[in-house]
């Protein structure tokens, strides 16, 4: 009998929490806060974030560019490993982009078309300087229906040496000389100020000369600790290097084998 | 001057049996009522003279403007600073018409690209203008040939330059070159007079003195007009020219030496 009435206790708790369970979704999904205005403007999203992470470094005479290749939906769901988020534009411009693939993809087209047309009308190849501000121009000219991307541009500017330029979604511009963007990028630009901008060194340390081999390790050792704690970044980094008078060098480097 | 006439140059787009356009040879002989015009590159920049022709006692020199500006903006210390400039020979409400197309060109392309446009790259687009003519009235926005020829003349990242377009929409990269009604004595002159080692102050008295020996009038500082574009560095280093009107007291000295 004691077991019994054992029994309908547990029956009765297990009830009773997915009844409180029940009521803190329904409480979540329709907040008396919420209007049935607001509600109406929830329905439907034009953007989408497919998660990853790019980053950029410039020295004297290279650029690097790097990103991994995983796209995920809601951050959990991975659509692919093999994504690739860095457009190499031409000899000297490399486009690299992190949000919504759709806008991704769309902008990248936008600026093959221009670099295009560009290379007849002024019978040269566009410099990474000037598809910089055509970049922020055309990024400005989308101001209330933005592209959903977080992009930075670069490669070897005109007088030979490293360019970073970094971006919002609405076009504003700064040349920098490394720069983050995407889910990882509050993991990535912490380190980087550390090693590349010393920015918490004090005064009369050595400050190590920022070698293409230097770029390189701390751009891999950036994307091992970001693939290390951001779900949404990781499979491959997709490593590109500029280097002035020398064509681009793509790789390949696996992330997190274990 | 034509012996053959006939009814091949009514038509502005029909060709003549001899594979002439009439028309537009007529607008290239149209360019030689107009007033003279002088262009010099030297290796300290570029020096435009135009003679301006008063047809009466009571018109205002002061009015005529032959040379005019086609890029300018405002420096780092609010000091206005010109890029390119062009003159003209040849019907004057022509002229307008291809001027502001410059005009509007080297804005556009500064807007874009935030830099100043090439002395090359905006001849090239007024000579795009130079051949949209045709009876057509709905592409062609122009019925004629324009009856100008312009001297383009600037300094951009190349240097200085100096182009020569004529209403066939031709435009060709000069050292030195002469428009309008006495350009064939004027153009004598300068292959006689021309070498590449000039200074301005030798190009300025070089062009007043040509101007002298070819215009009808006699030559005074209200009847001329010159403008000298030198090399200068803008706020970012880069090479662009620095636009200056020669005064009436500099130009009657110079005059008075002739």
């Amino acid at each position: 009998m004691a077991s019994f009435t054992g029994i309908t206790a547990v029956a009765n708790a297990t009830n009773d929490m997915a009844t409180f369970k029940q009521a803190m979704k329904d409480v979540a999904a329709h907040p008396e806060w919420l209007s049935s205005r607001q509600v109406e403007r929830q329905r439907w999203n034009p953007y989408s974030m497919e998660g990853g992470s790019t980053c950029a470094i410039s020295g004297e005479n290279f650029a690097i560019v790097a990103s991994d290749t995983r796209m995920t939906q809601n951050d959990i769901n991975i659509l692919t490993r093999d994504a690739e988020k860095i457009h190499v534009l031409n000899d000297s411009i490399i486009l690299t982009t992190s949000g919504f693939y759709g806008d991704v993809l769309q902008l990248k087209k936008v600026l093959q078309s221009r670099l295009h047309k560009y290379r007849f009308d002024y019978r040269a190849d566009m410099s990474v300087d000037l598809c910089a501000e055509l970049l922020s121009r055309n990024l400005y000219y989308r101001r209330f229906f933005p592209y959903y991307t977080g992009a930075i541009l670069a490669g070897i500017d005109e007088n030979g040496k490293g360019a970073v330029f970094s971006y919002d979604p609405i076009g504003c511009i700064e040349r920098l000389t490394y720069s983050a963007s995407g889910a990882a990028e509050p993991m990535i630009i912490p380190f980087l100020d550390c090693q590349i901008g010393h920015v918490t060194l004090a005064e009369g340390y050595e400050r190590p000369q920022l070698t293409l081999e230097r770029a390189i390790s701390l751009m891999k050792d950036s994307f091992r600790g970001a693939a290390e704690r951001e779900i949404s970044t990781g499979d491959k980094i997709h490593l590109v290097i500029a280097e002035t008078g020398k064509p681009v060098v793509q790789k390949f480097l696996p992330l997190r084998e274990d | 001057m034509f012996l053959t006439r006939s009814e091949y140059d009514r038509g502005v787009n029909t060709f003549s049996p001899e594979g002439r356009l009439f028309q537009v040879e007529y607008a290239i002989e149209a360019v030689k009522l107009g007033s003279t015009s002088i262009g010099i590159k030297t290796s300290e920049g570029v020096l435009l003279a135009a003679e301006k022709r008063s047809t009466s006692k009571l018109m205002v020199n002061d009015a005529i403007e032959k040379i005019s500006k086609v890029d300018q903006h405002i420096g780092e210390f609010r000091r206005y600073k010109f890029e390119n400039c062009v003159t003209f020979a040849g019907l004057i409400a022509d002229s307008r018409t291809l001027v502001e197309r410059a005009q509007i060109e080297a804005q556009n392309f500064w807007f874009t690209y935030n830099r100043k446009i090439r002395v090359e790259d905006v001849t090239q687009s007024v000579a795009n203008l130079a051949l949209q003519f045709g009876d057509d009235d709905v592409k062609a926005s122009m019925s004629r040939p324009f009856g100008v020829a312009m001297l383009f003349a600037g300094v951009d990242q190349e240097g200085a330059k100096l182009f020569h377009l004529d209403p066939s929409g031709t435009f060709i990269d000069c050292k030195a070159k002469s428009i309008g009604a006495a350009s064939d004595g004027a153009e004598q002159n300068l292959k006689e007079q021309y070498h590449d080692a000039l200074t301005i102050k030798e190009a300025l008295k070089m062009a007043l003195a040509i101007l002298k020996q070819v215009m009808e009038e006699k030559l005074n500082s209200a009847n001329v007009e010159v403008v000298v574009i030198k090399p200068a560095v803008d706020g970012k280093g880069r090479p662009i020219g620095e636009f200056t009107r020669v005064s009436n007291e500099e130009l009657d000295t110079v005059i008075t030496s002739l």
